[in-house]
């Protein structure tokens, strides 16, 4: 167990450190701060001032060893932008994205189990169907203009909500629903395949087509299982919707890291963005680590072995 | 479809099941009798119909819209579909912010979301199967490498990407496909892996070992026929994906580039008129809408046939 | 009798004393929303950005000289008067008594040489670095600073010096003792507003000082029609949105796009416009001179005749009236040449509509068939509707057979290109009217500029000369001079002569007035609805 759980940290490690390659490549390739940072009237004296301000002027592999050897001790250097320090621009925005995401989640959750289970107990039945049109909905347009439409329902026409911005819960609203229903679809097949799993087993037919009625036993063991997939891919689902929040975040003006992508790229703000990609490489891995070892404790029969498995 | 009345719920799921038993025994020798099941699945028919006329409208583009996708005439700004007051009949749908014809940008837009889904598709399968079935296959260090690649892959944030493709190569369809391979290949590879770590252990395979067939072409030979399936159904369940993806590609800025008629740059050039000009967005949209339920309805079909785990006794 | 007379006359008395008052107490009270695009660089230090940009600072900061909304003339600021030394080589400001910052020091003429020196160090990102880099300024007195020519003279500057136009004057003492990194924090200014919050990519708060009514620049005003006590400026992307938040009363003031003009007005909100604040242009990259590497002697687009062609192709009255909503009317004038400004010839009339002549011309350069240019698309800020614009131009460039190769690309992107004269074809890009334009002219027209838009001995000549003129009457001949020469060269296309959009919400707001050509937005005149 702990050898599994030393070599699952290191691989996370290394997992890491090539991310800090690819993101200093990745910001590298958009091309040169420079263009954004001054006006057209610069003249070459002021580039090359600004260069050597910002660390620009020395050879890549200085640059990436500096960067690294920063970046270790939590120094992620300061934004080209604003002179503030990159990871402090990151997380004060942070809070933002996790409440928007941890929302929509959420909201995800308590569309799709229901939505899964009665469709996997009414399977071809046109409550099935509807099911699934109602999760494939959120699938089937984009989410911006998903937004843009629930604003104008909700807070033009009906005035029931606010059209934008950070703020109480009945902000939060639109935005979670908007963020959160692209996800519905994917949940509920989890959950309905584990659910018809479960009710497949034999002794459950059996037992119904004796003319039993199905215990509560059984039904807690169905909606037990049919929890498990979701939870198992929580992590990806959940390190997507940040992702997704990057649309969600500037039809809504809200400021979290998902907005910060936007302008930290047209400002080709390399600090920034590379802090943006270690950060959701960061939650990602550590997401799915944590997500192993619950598994394992919950349920240690399955196995070390089968847990990757899993997850694939 | 059981209709849903008087008849109480166990009897119903029992006659399922019996009825289904029989189903998995005739598949289970090979044989899937497909009208069958369309028979007994009204509600796909429509789907069907639907992506049927979607694919015909795709190749036939050319010769069914009525004007060119991307004349423009200012004079005809912003007019309504000719049902409405100020329609006019060479505006069947309407027009956009330039006067172009929508009724013929949505058909020339079949084809290229078509093609984009299509290609970007293949291209993640056929990477992501390879990769799959030779780390299932080879297991070992290799198996690692690529599950950690996968893993890395999945770490990274895809909209940055996007992005910086967009800024690096300018806005294409060749960033619209790095993409969708980027995000989809690893779900391919997995379920190849996943399927293959099975497979490899039945008997035919460990037979042509012993025979000394090479690895690849026991991979080739054996493995790869029966996976397809499976893959096949986690296809049709990634058209959808991919169509809206293009749209929201396209609201970044990093998707098909104007004046190609895609349905994403559609809804995402008129994202501001959507109070003052619905039609412009909410048209493509709809037809984004119709085409990915249709698909996603019949994928979930095709998986419920082809999938041995939801056809359980 | 006499004691009801006694009364009325006190009555009346204490009415005539309390009129006044009541006549002068104009609320400063409520709170003013503005929802824009992009807050820029949000930062309240001027070292970090170019100020112009910064949709706020005049409400913060101040200037030694403004410029009159409409006509852009140059008008006392913090300085109330300025010249220029005979030789040219010394500019003298004298400065208004008794300003204050927000913490009750005055503004002497230490602290504007202080935010010169501080804009010239090497992390400044301004953009007139190198023009002040050339002058060393001297405090005469507290009340008067001197700007000496390092080397050769500052004649060049025109009679406005307007390079402190939008200079943000910020205290020596405070800078001092809060240093780089505390001043974003807690900045000062002299100006009626102060820094009240901010919110990261969210929204930047001002409040109204307290000593309004002593402050030379806003106290009549303020206590004639009333101001905000409160300004909250709003970061909000999408234009849809904004429209949504000024429509559900979230903020007073939304910058706006033309598509959706038409909402706002049906919703029964106000339009303000900033007029004639920019000019959509197509420019020509590749004419330049011929010893330059890029030269290409077969682009078609090197005869002025293929030029004329291409503009005579184009409906200026549909765009401005389809295209623009109305909001646009068609206009003349190469690149940088504005009404109101250096150089403007009111005699320049906009290129007729007429594809026939067109097509001639096309086939009398040798081109029967026309031909193909690249186009590069992007967007500027407040002008995010380029891209679309060029759309309709290469539409209106396929009927008389000249086919459009679009390239959506970005402007950081595009522009190494322009210094490298690595891109041979067109763009749509804009103008908006310059103060003082000879610096762009020189940018966009000389062999040793940027933008490289027209390359020609005679240009360079022209502009060499209007370096070393100190004479207005002269430099004005020499400005006229470019500008024909340009004009009837085609060197760019001008379109037409568009506005900024802003809604308005009629019930909250009274009066604004936005200054023509973008920034400053004047937020500090907003005259509230009582």
């Amino acid at each position: 167990m702990r050898r599994f759980l030393l070599s699952r940290i290191l691989q996370a490690l290394v997992t890491l450190w090539l991310l800090t390659m690819v993101a200093f490549v990745m910001t590298r390739l958009t091309g040169d701060p420079l263009d954004v940072l001054l006006d057209a009237r610069a003249t070459e004296d002021d580039r090359k001032a600004m260069a050597s301000v910002l660390g620009l002027d020395r050879p890549l592999p200085v640059q990436y060893a500096i960067y690294l050897g920063h970046a270790v001790l939590g120094n992620f250097g300061d934004s080209f932008k604003t002179r503030r320090p990159a990871l402090t621009m990151v997380m004060e925005r942070l809070p933002l994205t996790l409440e928007l995401g941890t929302t929509a989640f959420l909201v995800s959750l308590v569309i799709a189990v229901p939505i899964g289970v009665i469709s996997a107990v009414r399977r071809d039945t046109s409550v099935d169907v509807l099911g699934k049109v109602i999760a494939l909905l959120g699938q089937s347009f984009p989410t911006f203009w998903l937004g843009l439409m629930l604003i104008l329902l909700f807070a033009v026409t009906l005035e029931w909500l606010p059209a934008s911005g950070a703020g109480g819960p009945a902000h939060l609203v639109l935005p979670s629903i908007t963020l959160g229903w692209f996800t519905v679809a994917g949940i509920m097949r989890l959950v309905r395949s584990a659910m018809l799993d479960t009710l497949g087993q034999e002794y459950v037919v059996t037992a119904r087509a004796k003319g039993l009625r199905e215990s509560g036993v059984v039904w807690k063991h169905a909606l037990r299982n049919a929890l498990i997939p979701p939870l198992t891919y929580a992590g990806l689902i959940f390190v997507g919707l940040l992702a997704g929040a990057v649309v969600t975040e500037t039809v809504y003006a809200w400021p979290g890291v998902g907005q910060l992508v936007i302008e930290s790229v047209a400002f080709r703000d390399f600090p920034v963005i590379q802090v943006i990609l270690l950060l959701f490489g960061v939650m990602y891995v550590g997401m799915n680590l944590v997500i192993d070892l619950l598994y394992i404790w919950i349920d240690p029969r399955i196995g070390l072995a089968e847990t990757t498995v899993r997850r694939g | 479809m059981t209709p849903v009345g008087s008849r109480d719920t166990s009897t119903v799921i029992a006659v399922d099941a019996m009825s289904r038993s029989a189903e998995a025994s005739s598949v289970a020798s090979g044989d899937i009798d497909a009208l069958r099941f369309l028979r007994r699945r009204k509600v796909l028919v429509l789907p069907l119909a639907i992506l049927a006329a979607f694919v015909g409208v795709g190749v036939l583009a050319p010769y069914l819209a009525p004007q060119s996708p991307t004349a423009t005439d200012l004079g005809l700004k912003l007019t309504p579909p000719a049902w409405l007051a100020d329609g006019v009949a060479e505006r069947p749908l309407g027009s956009d912010q330039l006067g172009r014809d929508i009724l013929s940008r949505i058909i020339h837009g079949t084809r290229i979301s078509l093609i984009t889904s299509l290609l970007g598709i293949v291209l993640a399968g056929a990477l992501g199967t390879a990769l799959g079935v030779i780390a299932g296959y080879c297991r070992g260090w290799v198996d690692s490498l690529i599950m950690r690649v996968a893993d890395m892959t999945l770490a990274i944030h895809i909209y940055i990407l996007a992005i910086v493709l967009a800024v690096v190569w300018g806005p294409g369809l060749r960033n619209v496909l790095v993409v969708i391979v980027f995000l989809l290949w690893s779900r391919y590879a997995r379920q190849a892996r996943a399927e293959v770590l099975v497979l490899r252990e039945r008997d035919f395979v460990t037979a042509a070992r012993a025979l000394g067939c090479p690895g690849l072409w026991i991979m080739a030979r054996h493995l790869l026929p029966n996976i397809v399936p499976s893959l096949i159904v986690l296809s049709t369940l990634q058209v959808g994906f991919v169509i809206v993806l293009e749209a929201t590609l396209s609201f970044l800025g990093a998707g098909i580039p104007p004046p190609a008629p895609s349905w994403g740059v559609m809804v995402a050039d008129g994202r501001a008129l959507i109070a003052s000009a619905w039609w412009v967005s909410t048209l493509p949209g709809l037809a984004i809408l119709i085409v990915v339920l249709s698909v996603n309805l019949v994928g979930d079909a095709i998986r419920d046939l082809l999938d041995p785990r939801s056809r359980k006794l | 009798m006499a004691k009801t007379t006694r009364h009325i006359a006190c009555v009346l008395a204490v009415m005539l004393l309390v009129a006044p008052a009541a006549v002068e107490a104009a609320d400063v009270g409520g709170t003013l929303t503005v929802a824009y695009a992009t807050l820029f660089d949000e930062n309240m230090n001027p070292l970090l950005g170019p100020a112009p940009s910064k949709v706020f600072y005049d409400v913060m900061y101040e200037y030694l000289v403004y410029n009159d909304p409409l006509t852009l003339k140059a008008e006392p600021g913090l300085a109330e008067r300025w010249s220029m030394s005979d030789d040219g080589k010394r500019w003298v400001f004298f400065l208004r008594k008794g300003v204050t910052f927000t913490d009750g020091t005055e503004l002497t003429a230490e602290d504007v040489k202080f935010s010169l020196e501080l804009l010239v160090r090497k992390e400044s990102r301004w953009p007139f670095r190198s023009t002040f880099l050339r002058t060393e300024p001297k405090v005469l007195d507290r009340h008067t600073i001197a700007f000496d020519a390092r080397e050769g003279s500052l004649a060049d500057l025109d009679q406005s010096f307007a390079y402190f136009l939008g200079l943000p004057i910020v205290s020596k003492a405070h800078y001092d003792k809060v240093g780089d990194k505390g001043y974003d924090e807690r900045p000062i200014g002299s100006g009626p507003y102060k820094l009240k919050a901010k919110r990261a990519g969210d929204a930047v708060t001002f409040e109204a000082r307290a000593d309004w009514r002593q402050h030379w620049r806003v106290g009549a005003e303020w206590a004639r029609h009333g101001a905000f006590k409160e300004i909250i400026f709003r970061k909000i992307p999408e234009v849809a949105t904004r429209v949504a938040v000024l429509r559900t009363g979230g903020a007073d003031i939304a910058e706006l796009t033309p598509e959706v003009m038409r909402e706002v007005e049906r919703a029964k909100f106000q339009i303000v416009r900033s007029p004639d604040s920019y000019v959509p242009l197509v420019t020509f990259h590749g004419i330049w001179l011929p010893s330059k590497p890029g030269y290409d002697a077969s682009l078609p687009w090197l005869k002025k005749d293929v030029r004329q062609a291409l503009s005579l192709a184009l409906n200026r009255k549909e765009i401005g009236d389809k295209f623009y909503f109305g909001a646009a009317a068609p206009t003349a004038g190469p690149h940088w040449f504005h009404p109101g400004t250096l150089g403007w010839n009111p005699a320049w009339k906009p290129d007729a509509y007429d594809p026939a002549r067109a097509k001639k011309l096309l086939a009398d350069a040798g081109y029967p068939n026309g031909f193909t240019i690249p186009v590069r698309l992007f967007t500027m800020p407040g002008t995010t509707e380029l891209p679309a614009l060029g759309e309709a131009v290469a539409g209106y460039w396929e009927k008389i057979g000249v086919r459009a190769d679009l390239i959506r690309t970005e402007w950081v992107v595009h522009r190494p290109d322009l210094v490298k004269r690595a891109f041979k074809g067109a763009t749509i890009y804009r103008g908006f009217p310059q103060v003082e334009p000879v610096t762009v002219w020189r940018l966009a027209y000389h062999s040793k500029g940027d933008f490289g838009e027209r390359e020609d001995p005679f240009v360079d000549s022209v502009l060499d000369t209007l370096a070393a003129t100190v004479n207005a009457k002269e430099r004005e001949a020499l400005a006229k001079k470019l500008g024909d020469f340009l004009v009837t060269d085609f060197a760019t296309l001008p379109m037409v002569s568009a506005s900024y959009l802003y809604g308005t919400n009629p019930k909250t707001v009274k009066a604004w007035q936005p200054t023509r050509g973008k920034y400053p937005d004047r937020f500090e005149w907003v005259v509230p609805a009582r």
